[in-house]
């Protein structure tokens, strides 16, 4: 039987595994954020529907209860996701301001500025 | 003092400045009536009508689609004023806290080949009328410029300087925050410029006591200047 803790999971996860797949039909991610993020969707899946697994966690990383490993591996792999979202947004900033100093200085043409010039 | 005619660019950043920016371009023109003389506006992705008010006016306006910062706009404007061939460009705030007749005192030294740098030190006079915490903040960043620079200046914070043109092609300017009025200061030291102060008033009312920089601001630019001195820099 399922337990509404498994169905809450399963729900949120078929639907992030739907958002993913459209993400990746409409050109918004590429095959390899997809499939990533297909996998990690389908492990929580797994993971909530077959809590023993969970044990195995446990057991490699010398936990006492597996939530614990659970734990742990979640904060590892935001803090890997924060990591580069981070990175792609400092690279991203540092783009845009160049193409908007860009367009900025593409109207540099205009003489109305100088005064005294004929002084 | 040489007689010979300056090519000057006067660089206002302006973010919703509407209510002040006209007023400070027409003020600049009067008081550096003997050089050739370019108000360069830089829009910072004001959302208020700042852009056509300028655009009023006799200078070269510049905007940036969006709002990207104080440093990033002083660099548009710092590009536009070497792509004109400036002798001399100078940074001014354009909320009208900046006295217009303290600019031929600002840009002397540069002429008579005394200074490379000149900043318009609101501490030589007193820092009068300056809200505590934006002195309190001056005085640390100050102290921090100069410990990183080995320099001694008063007002490292000022958005009041002048800069023989010559000056950025020997520092490479990166910071786009309130940290580049550090970063200079500390480049230009280090690459052994002759930096010179000159004492400055600025008037502080409702509306400019609360603008530009803030408690925030002042964490902003610790941790940029900490991000140059580990990159090595600084």
């Amino acid at each position: 039987m399922i337990l509404p803790y498994q169905l809450l999971i399963l729900c949120v996860s078929l639907i992030m595994m739907y958002s993913a797949f459209i993400y990746y039909k409409r050109g918004d991610i590429d095959l390899f954020s997809a499939v990533f993020w297909l996998t990690l969707w389908l492990a929580l899946i797994i993971i909530s529907l077959a809590p023993p697994l969970t044990l195995l966690s446990s057991k490699l990383l010398g936990t006492l209860r597996p939530l614990d490993a659970l734990t742990i591996l979640g904060f590892l792999l935001f803090s890997i996701i924060m990591f580069h979202m981070y990175s792609w947004l400092s690279k991203m900033k540092k783009q845009l301001n160049e193409v908007v100093r860009e367009i900025a200085l593409s109207k540099l043409s205009n003489p109305k500025h100088l005064r005294n010039k004929n002084k | 003092m040489s007689k010979k005619k300056f090519r000057i660019s006067v660089v206002l950043p302006a973010f919703n400045e509407e209510k002040t920016i006209k007023k400070v371009i027409r003020s600049i023109g009067s008081w550096l009536n003997q050089d050739e003389v370019s108000v360069i506006v830089v829009d910072d992705g004001s959302r208020d009508n700042t852009f056509f008010e300028a655009k009023s006016e006799e200078a070269l306006v510049l905007r940036h689609v969006v709002n990207l910062g104080i440093g990033a706009a002083l660099l548009t404007g710092l590009n536009a004023a070497e792509s004109l061939g400036s002798d001399i460009i100078v940074f001014m705030d354009s909320d009208g806290q900046h006295r217009p007749e303290d600019l031929t005192r600002l840009i002397n030294p540069i002429k008579e080949g005394k200074a490379d740098v000149v900043i318009g030190s609101r501490a030589l006079t007193g820092s009068k009328g300056m809200p505590l915490h934006k002195h309190v903040g001056n005085k640390f960043l100050t102290w921090l410029t100069n410990l990183l620079g080995k320099s001694k200046v008063t007002d490292s914070q000022s958005g009041f300087k002048a800069f023989r043109s010559g000056v950025f092609k020997k520092i490479n300017v990166t910071c786009e925050n309130y940290a580049v009025h550090s970063e200079i200061l500390i480049k230009a030291s280090r690459a052994g410029l002759k930096i010179m102060e000159v004492p400055i008033e600025t008037r502080y009312d409702e509306y400019t006591a609360w603008k530009g920089t803030n408690v925030f601001s002042g964490i902003e630019i610790f941790l940029s200047l900490l991000n140059l001195k580990l990159r090595g820099e600084i």
